[in-house]
């Protein structure tokens, strides 16, 4: 036993970037498994929450601290 | 560049197996990932040479340079190690969390090297713009942060929006290596690491963009475009990228904590949804807390004050306190289930401790919880900001989370790249051990000694001299220079300490041992490989983790108290 | 799998998480709400806020007020400003604080008027004798913040700049003497 290793190999040979390779049976196995819990895909949707993040983000640090500062009024 | 290329067994397609980690790795990766964290080392020497005028300076019993050099140097320290040490790593961590643990190659290339190259002009750009800058009064030194109207030199402000677009471009591999993998499978959750650099990477956009807004319109200034200025929106953008690049630290240092801990410390994933979930807090909340440098401000609301400082209700630091528990829970139960727990802290104590890339991590870990993340949830309170706004106090914050937090991880993710990725054994094993204590003791106590003479006398930031005199008055700080004393005796060995460092990895790579078969590198696999039969391993037991957290959260509470009474014993001031 | 770089189990939402995580989820989950309660209640309860209104200004507008304001205000023998009411105008100026030194009394709340004729500058403010307690403030050109203040403790306050704002930066520093009577 080697031990050299910590982590098992690849079930399956490697994919490289051409879109809609499915050669290997163990990925074409997983890819039909659709019905992982609702939250579970949410956080696979990496685009969506990235853009609701981005939003969060401008509307609360950005939108309202703009908002503060335009609306400085002039000396009493 | 023979450093940077490899004599690996690439196959035809161009990867190899890693034989500590398991990855598969892709030379298009790899060489991007060797360059980017080379020129990180490089600027840390840079830095490193200022910190040394710097501390030298401020120690005012020898106070080597004088108001005309001082800001320059000081300049120069914080971008050199605050931004460059940091940003260069970070895109190589893109580059490993990306392509390299999801096997693929790195597509894009040509952004990569261009993104570098960008990176290096606007460095250089930055360097020598503020090293050859005439001072006062419209070329002063911009220190960290440009607060204009202070004028700098133009050449500055273009630097770093060079600096911030090479950034941006080089980060586009990345994004490209997501999107093609979620292409392709849509219904596969990323890896953790892989997540976590996902989450880094989009922290990083934010603090990138706005970045480019605050620079592009103080350069406009500067150049004469724009008329006037506005130093509260100035602020208010500038803190995106400032504080910005500071959580994209944090990301990228998390992420390496689950990634170190794992293949050097036999550490497993406690709970994905549990871990997960800190990852997505921080991208909906983390860069809100740009806020906390605007709390003993004008302009801008107490509403929009509080919610921005917390992160939402303190949302992120909730994502913080769960990432505390997770990280050291995944290398006790990981550990246990290899058979090396036994009681309370078996699994601690039987971890590779001689192995400065062990050590180096859980240090970081440990101080950047203790020292820096409290410091900075409590000074980030609007109301105590006011007893830590622009003094030393600040500076022991951050010097906290980033120069021993983020700067320990990053140097055992260097010590461990030198050993996979360049191939050669560490230099001088024996001061390679030690320098993690080294650093970490000695960079600790600095920053201790930083934050009390901020905050028991009050010592202002980024001022050349103040402790002995005062010129033209007859006030001083006279009653702080015992403290600076051994502040200055500490900064000095943590400087040293980190010489150690870029000794060890300069003698490594250039005269290093060849690592030339697994054999060479099986040490850094822990306890010699996994055995993954057993329970589920959140079955295992983690109360050697809930007795450090509990300790952290009496250490968190104590703080914040006492922050509190001594502001709630000053003058009564505000509406 | 449980390794953080292989992709997980099919099923890791539905993990069990461990008794002791859950513990801490809810301890610092409730910490977190905990002083985000207190810091916002403070604004209501404490009588520490960096709360004031903010008026836009520009440098000369500021110099006319700082100007009235000293014509309005008495001298005491060494010079020092005796405001005429409880508006205060200090102004940061590459390298002095233009409204020092001034007097002030005990118990009485003044309207702090801060600004600067130039650069920004940190308008940070202790008691001579008790250099641990001090406040700090970011003092912006072109806004005017208005800060209430009453101190309690009569004695010499210092106030220097701890915002970097030119070569003459550390020789900033006014005196603000409060008394028990004026």
């Amino acid at each position: 036993m080697s031990g050299a290793y910590i982590k098992k190999p690849n079930m399956c040979p490697r994919t490289y970037s051409a879109p809609g390779m499915l050669t290997c049976p163990y990925i074409m196995a997983r890819e039909q498994d659709s019905d992982a819990p609702f939250m579970q895909r949410l956080y696979d949707r990496i685009w969506l929450l990235a853009l609701l993040a981005v939003l969060f983000w401008a509307v609360s640090y950005l939108l309202w601290g703009w908002l503060d500062i335009v609306s400085i009024p002039g000396v009493a | 560049m023979t450093l940077l290329t490899s004599d690996d067994d690439y196959d035809d397609e161009g990867f190899r197996t890693c034989s500590v980690t398991g990855l598969d790795i892709h030379q298009t990766a790899e060489g991007p990932v060797k360059l980017f964290g080379l020129t990180a080392v490089i600027a840390m020497l840079i830095g490193g040479i200022f910190a040394l005028t710097v501390a030298t300076t401020r120690w005012e019993v020898i106070g080597l340079l004088g108001p005309g050099d001082f800001y320059q140097h000081l300049t120069l320290h914080a971008w050199n190690l605050l931004i460059f040490w940091m940003v260069f790593m970070e895109i190589a961590i893109l580059y490993v969390g990306g392509p390299m643990v999801l096997g693929r190659r790195l597509p894009l290339t040509i952004a990569a090297k261009a993104g570098w190259v960008l990176m290096v002009v606007g460095a250089l750009v930055i360097n020598v713009s503020v090293f050859t800058a005439g001072g006062f009064p419209n070329e002063n030194a911009p220190l960290l942060t440009g607060y204009v109207p202070l004028e700098s030199p133009p050449a500055f402000y273009a630097g770093v929006v060079v600096f911030i677009l090479g950034a941006v471009v080089a980060a586009l591999p990345f994004f490209l290596t997501l999107w093609r993998e979620r292409r392709e499978f849509p219904s596969r959750s990323l890896p953790l690491v892989a997540f976590g650099a996902f989450i880094t990477s989009i922290i990083a956009f934010e603090a990138l963009v706005g970045g480019l807004i605050a620079f592009v319109y103080a350069l406009l200034w500067r150049i004469d475009v724009l008329g006037s200025v506005d130093a509260a929106f100035y602020r208010q953008m500038y803190w995106t990228i400032g504080h910005g690049s500071q959580q994209i630290n944090l990301a990228a240092m998390v992420t390496v904590w689950y990634f170190l801990t794992h293949v050097v410390g036999g550490a497993e994933v406690v709970s994905q949804k549990v871990s997960r979930t800190a990852f997505i807090l921080y991208l909906f909340f983390i860069n809100l807390g740009a806020a906390h440098h605007l709390m003993s401000d004008p302009v801008v609301s107490s509403g929009w004050r509080l919610f921005n400082t917390s992160y939402a209700f303190y949302g992120a630091a909730f994502a913080s306190m769960i990432h505390a528990f997770a990280i050291p829970a995944g290398l006790e139960a990981g550990r246990r289930k290899r058979g090396k727990g036994g009681g309370l802290l078996g699994w601690l104590t039987s971890a590779p401790w001689t192995n400065p890339v062990f050590s180096a991590t859980i240090f970081s870990i440990i101080l950047f919880g203790f020292v820096g993340g409290i410091t900075g949830v409590v000074m980030g309170q609007m109301q105590v900001n006011m007893t830590w706004h622009n003094n030393f106090a600040t500076v022991g914050h951050f010097h906290g989370t980033v120069a021993v937090g983020t700067t320990l991880a990053f140097m055992g993710l260097v010590f461990f790249v030198i050993r996979t990725m360049f191939k050669r054994q560490l230099a001088f094993p024996r001061l390679a051990s030690l320098q993690p204590y080294f650093y970490a003791g000695a960079m600790g106590i600095a920053v201790l000694m930083m934050m009390y003479v901020g905050l028991l006398y009050g010592i202002p930031r980024r001022t050349v001299s103040i402790v002995q005199n005062i010129p033209g008055t007859n006030f001083d700080f006279a009653a702080a220079a015992p403290l600076f004393a051994i502040l200055g005796v500490f900064a000095i060995l943590a400087i040293v300490a980190g010489a150690a460092f870029l000794l060890v990895a300069v003698a490594s790579l250039l005269v290093g041992d060849r690592v030339t078969s697994p054999a060479d590198n099986a040490d850094l696999v822990p306890d010699g490989g996994a055995e993954d039969e057993g329970k589920p391993l959140h079955a295992y037991e983690m109360r050697g983790t809930f007795f450090f957290v509990l300790i952290f959260m009496a250490v968190f509470v104590l703080s914040y108290v006492a922050n509190w009474w001594f502001l709630s014993e000053l003058w009564s001031v505000g509406l | 799998m449980t390794s953080p770089l292989d992709t997980p189990d099919d099923d890791w939402w539905n993990t069990k998480i461990n008794r002791r995580e859950s513990l801490w989820l809810g301890i610092s989950g409730l910490w977190s709400i905990l002083i985000f309660g207190w810091m916002s209640a403070y604004t209501r309860i404490g009588d520490q806020n960096p709360i004031g209104e903010t008026f836009e200004t520009s440098p000369e507008e500021f110099q006319q007020a700082i100007s009235e304001y000293q014509s309005a205000a008495s001298e005491r023998d060494d010079g020092a400003i005796v405001p005429a009411d409880t508006d205060v105008y200090i102004a940061g100026l590459q390298w002095q604080w233009l409204g020092t030194p001034v007097v002030l009394e005990a118990g009485t709340e003044y309207d702090m008027h801060l600004s600067s004729l130039d650069v920004q500058h940190g308008f940070s403010i202790r008691p001579r004798d008790s250099l641990s307690k001090h406040m700090n403030f970011q003092i912006l050109p072109g806004y005017e913040w208005v800060l209430p203040m009453e101190f309690d403790e009569t004695g010499t306050y210092d106030i220097v700049c701890n915002e970097f704002c030119g070569t003459g930066h550390r020789t900033m520093h006014g005196t603000l003497e409060v008394v028990e009577e004026l």
